[in-house]
């Protein structure tokens, strides 16, 4: 595995492989900000794109020495916010008096959250990211996800034991964290053109 | 013997409490933390990033296949005089000029006038002359646009804090692909998109010799 510093000034350099490993360590975080904030499939992969592209092209001023994640966010938060306000301007080529209207974007906090729960759960070896997810998203016992996945129920306790350790571990620093709240409901205004 | 036994680093976590336990079965029920990842993305990141690369790349590290400089060279041969005619359309008042009316809207309903607009080698010449059009309040400016009806690419800005007249701008698309012309009212907010406020418009398929 490519170190950080090697890794930001090789992706700096536009290096495929390095491309594609901070690709494949970021993009789940990335993905998990922009459906939370278009609640768009299609919309959050235009975004997920975009912010790998635009980070690329912003690298020449990102500090090696500090930890990609917190400015992807930003980077994936600001790309998905003015996605939605593209999408809320759908004449934007007419010529129509201003309209305004308002978006309800989730909080800076809570997309910050997703972004690091989903960077914890990324972390995780599959098998015990695969016991969590049946646990937590499908509500299946252990006893169910033994017989889903055809190990003792022994292996099944082990492994949801370990992942949570690892994902308690992993989110400490959450509850650390003061939210800022100005910041708690965030309304964006958008401008629409009409015609006239 | 314990000295063989590697030690597991997650032994050193230590359990979560039960407070730790409940937060977490609250955030890992969301299904937005869940979702696979689409296909085709990271490829897509690659190829973008790659084309930008060859092209910021010095021109001699950069590889051309053979047909393309073979087609150079024929360019070369054969084009010059070409080459030399399109050369006069620099002359904004030559045959290339085209002019449309430009109409107002609520938010400017005096003001009338015209643009011109000449494609020439590095661009699009766009020359307005408009009448009435209010100067651009403190902290706001206008802003020229070439647009579609989805999409838009600004074209230059102005104030007209002086006196009515021209004002020559330049875009780097064409009327083919744009075919409105628009002027907003915008804020000296550091937001490079539009505000909507449109002020004034031309529809690029309607010259005025029509």
């Amino acid at each position: 595995m490519i170190g950080v510093d090697e890794m930001v000034e090789r992706f700096r350099a536009g290096d495929p492989d390095a491309i594609r490993e901070v690709y494949r360590r970021h993009a789940g975080a990335v993905f998990t900000v922009a459906r939370s904030i278009t609640n768009d499939r299609e919309l959050a992969a235009d975004v997920l794109q975009q912010v790998f592209v635009k980070a690329w092209r912003a690298a020449a001023g990102f500090d090696g020495s500090r930890d990609l994640a917190p400015w992807l966010y930003a980077i994936a938060r600001r790309t998905a916010i003015d996605a939605i306000r593209k999408e809320h301007r759908p004449t934007q080529g007419g010529h129509e008096p201003e309209v305004e209207s308002v978006v309800h974007t989730m909080s800076f906090e809570r997309t910050w959250e997703v972004h690091e729960v989903r960077r914890a759960i990324d972390e995780l070896p599959d098998t015990e990211r695969e016991v969590v997810r049946l646990s937590h998203l499908e509500g299946m016992t252990h006893e169910q996800i033994a017989g889903r996945l055809d190990v003792p129920m022994g292996t099944v306790k082990s492994r949801s034991s370990r992942a949570h350790k690892r994902l308690a571990a992993a989110l400490r620093h959450l509850r650390d964290e003061s939210p800022d709240p100005a910041n708690q409901t965030e309304l964006r205004t958008v401008e629409t053109d009409e015609d006239t | 013997m314990s000295g063989d036994t590697p030690i597991d680093p997650i032994d050193s976590l230590g359990e979560p409490t039960e407070a730790e336990l409940a937060a977490l079965a609250q955030l890992l029920g969301n299904g937005a933390l869940w979702h696979e990842l689409p296909a085709g993305v990271e490829d897509a990141v690659i190829e973008t990033i790659g084309a930008e690369v060859d092209l910021s790349a010095p021109a001699s590290t950069r590889q051309r296949p053979r047909w393309l400089i073979v087609a150079a060279a024929i360019v070369v041969a054969f084009g010059l005089g070409t080459l030399v005619s399109l050369l006069g359309a620099d002359d904004p008042d030559g045959p290339g000029v085209t002019e449309f009316a430009l109409a107002s809207t609520d938010l400017a309903a005096d003001a009338t006038g015209t643009v011109e607009l000449a494609e020439l080698r590095n661009g699009l010449r766009i020359v307005l002359t408009v009448d009435s059009l209010p100067p651009a309040p403190e902290g706001q400016f206008y802003e020229a646009w070439m647009r579609t009806p989805d999409s838009g690419v600004s074209a230059g800005t102005f104030h007209m804090r002086g006196e009515s007249g021209s004002i020559e701008l330049w875009a780097g698309v064409l009327s083919d692909t744009y075919p409105i012309f628009s002027i907003t009212l915008e804020d000296e907010d550091g937001d490079a998109s539009s505000s909507g406020q449109v002020v004034m418009k031309a529809d690029l398929t309607q010259p005025l010799d029509d």
